[in-house]
């Protein structure tokens, strides 16, 4: 593949070397002069040091043959318009942000950014067990946010540990769609099926049941 | 230099322009004639618009054509000369790396005078081979101050 | 009627586009992430200066967005006016959203994709030539 990368500060400096030891093509646009001339002691002449919000400099990086494009600068607007003149000018077939405001998400996708990584929910994501009363992870928005997919983590010593899963009472406009035991295989809620410690229970809520639907899995609250 | 034999591993990047055969021939008369070698390379600039290893055979003939002439004048000097043609995206690191692989003792370099934005300029060839080549770099500058 | 302006940015342009838009009547809310910026505009009735990130959606809120029949975004860079013009539009579906893009081909760009945009560069290009002409 052939890709393009915006922006060599600490996550693009690590997906280069990735993407390097993966056998891909990569160019790699860093605004910074004195950055760029770090990364080009290491990387050589694949660094190019301008900006990659430019439509100019994004042509003379090849954008027309690139696969994919990923803008990883700490700000997100100059990550959405690199996304948005690869994707209209260049017709880049897949372009990737780093969205530093989890707030940005939903709008980088209506805007045509194939795929908006928000550092942030990544984390928290990551942190769910240690945030006291959060257990519950968005993983996916549906129908322009009313309703989401979300993951709820079961932690040990859950009063609800050894109930029966398709007996469980859940808020109205809420349901329970799989379970994902520790060994990470999903199981069919019904015939029987018990909750574990650990088990992840995967299930789709309005935002303003979240709550209620994580005290009714977990029986905690 | 190293010896008093002269050198036997030098280095020519060339381009085509008319300072190829005097660089050349300053080389054949810095050489022991009968145990050295010299390279001529012919580097390729590809716009990253392309792959690298794009077909890109207009340049690719200028540049034989080029070192056809350079190994016939080394020819006519009695000195042992091969030429390469390289793809890269900027010549300076392809130049550095043929010299670190083949442990070349001196490069030459050639260039002309110019100026860039009114100010003298030796261009970013030369001050990239002065900075990064692993061996002893010469700069020549032809007869004309400026290029025809 | 008058009309309810949100303006991100405080510069010399943000500030002088806030001021005859409140003299011709408008309600005007001009916000700048540097409350020093607001030194070039005095206080006065119908204009209020919040210090808040134009691109923030809880900034904006906070600003008023919600209620703005015209969001206008005119900080110095283009890429920050480019999202903050997106977020009005998109996310609060502001009825009248004016975008400053100064570089000409990203200019373009943005018209292709709906918004409306002004290129301070393009305006000065014609009023000079159009002087050196006169």
């Amino acid at each position: 593949m052939y890709v393009i990368v915006v922006g060599c500060g600490k996550i693009g400096y690590h997906l280069t070397r990735a993407l390097l030891s993966g056998g891909n093509e990569v160019v790699v646009i860093e605004r910074d002069g004195r950055r760029a001339e770090a990364a080009a002691e290491e990387f050589g002449s694949i660094i190019i040091a301008s900006d990659g919000t430019e439509p100019t400099v994004l042509g003379e990086a090849g954008a027309k043959r690139c696969d994919v494009l990923i803008s990883t600068t700490g700000q997100d607007a100059t990550n959405l318009v690199a996304c948005q003149v690869g994707k209209s000018s260049f017709h880049i077939p897949r372009v990737i942000a780093v969205v530093t405001d989890p707030d940005h998400v939903p709008l980088f996708k209506t805007l045509g950014v194939d795929v908006a990584v928000s550092t942030t929910e990544l984390i928290l994501a990551h942190m769910e067990e240690e945030i006291a009363g959060s257990g519950v992870v968005h993983l996916l928005p549906l129908h322009g946010a009313t309703t989401s997919v979300v993951s709820i983590h079961v932690p040990a010593g859950s009063p609800a540990i050894g109930r029966e899963l398709s007996g469980m009472i859940t808020p109205e406009g809420t349901a329970l769609a799989v379970v994902i035991g520790r060994d990470g295989l999903p199981r069919a809620i019904g015939g029987g099926l018990l909750l574990e410690a650990g088990d992840e229970v995967i299930a789709i809520t309005p935002p303003e049941k979240e709550d209620e639907l994580w005290r009714a899995v977990t029986g905690e609250g | 230099m190293s010896s008093d034999k002269g050198l036997s591993r030098v280095l020519v990047p060339v381009d085509g322009s008319a300072l190829d055969d005097d660089i050349l021939s300053l080389a054949c008369e810095m050489v022991d004639r009968k145990r050295s070698i010299v390279w001529v390379l012919y580097v390729i600039e590809v716009a990253r618009a392309l792959p690298l290893d794009a077909e890109v055979s207009v340049e690719t003939a200028r540049g034989e054509a080029v070192l056809q002439h350079l190994e016939q004048l080394g020819k006519s000097r009695r000195c042992r000369v091969e030429g390469e043609i390289l793809q890269a995206r900027n010549a300076g690191p392809a130049i550095v790396q043929e010299a670190v692989a083949r442990d070349a003792e001196l490069l030459i370099a050639g260039t002309s005078y110019q100026e860039h934005y009114g100010s003298p300029t030796l261009g970013d060839l030369v001050p990239y081979l002065l900075k990064y080549s692993p061996c002893r770099v010469l700069v020549y500058r032809g007869q004309a101050p400026v290029p025809a | 009627m008058a009309a309810q302006v949100l303006i991100v940015g405080c510069g010399r342009l943000g500030a002088m586009v806030a001021k005859m838009l409140v003299d011709r009547g408008d309600r005007v809310t001009i916000v700048d992430i540097d409350a020093e910026n607001f030194r070039r505009l005095a206080e006065q009735p119908g204009l209020s200066m919040i210090v808040a990130n134009g691109t923030s959606n809880e900034d904006l809120r906070r600003a008023g967005v919600e209620s703005a029949d015209v969001f206008i975004s005119l900080t110095a860079q283009d890429t920050v006016n480019a999202l903050a013009a997106q977020i009005a539009q998109v996310t609060f579906g502001v009825a009248k959203v004016v975008c400053r893009i100064n570089d000409p081909v990203r200019r373009e760009m943005y018209e292709g994709l709906g918004l409306r945009t002004v290129s301070p560069s393009l305006v000065m290009t014609d009023l000079v030539l159009e002087a050196v002409e006169r």
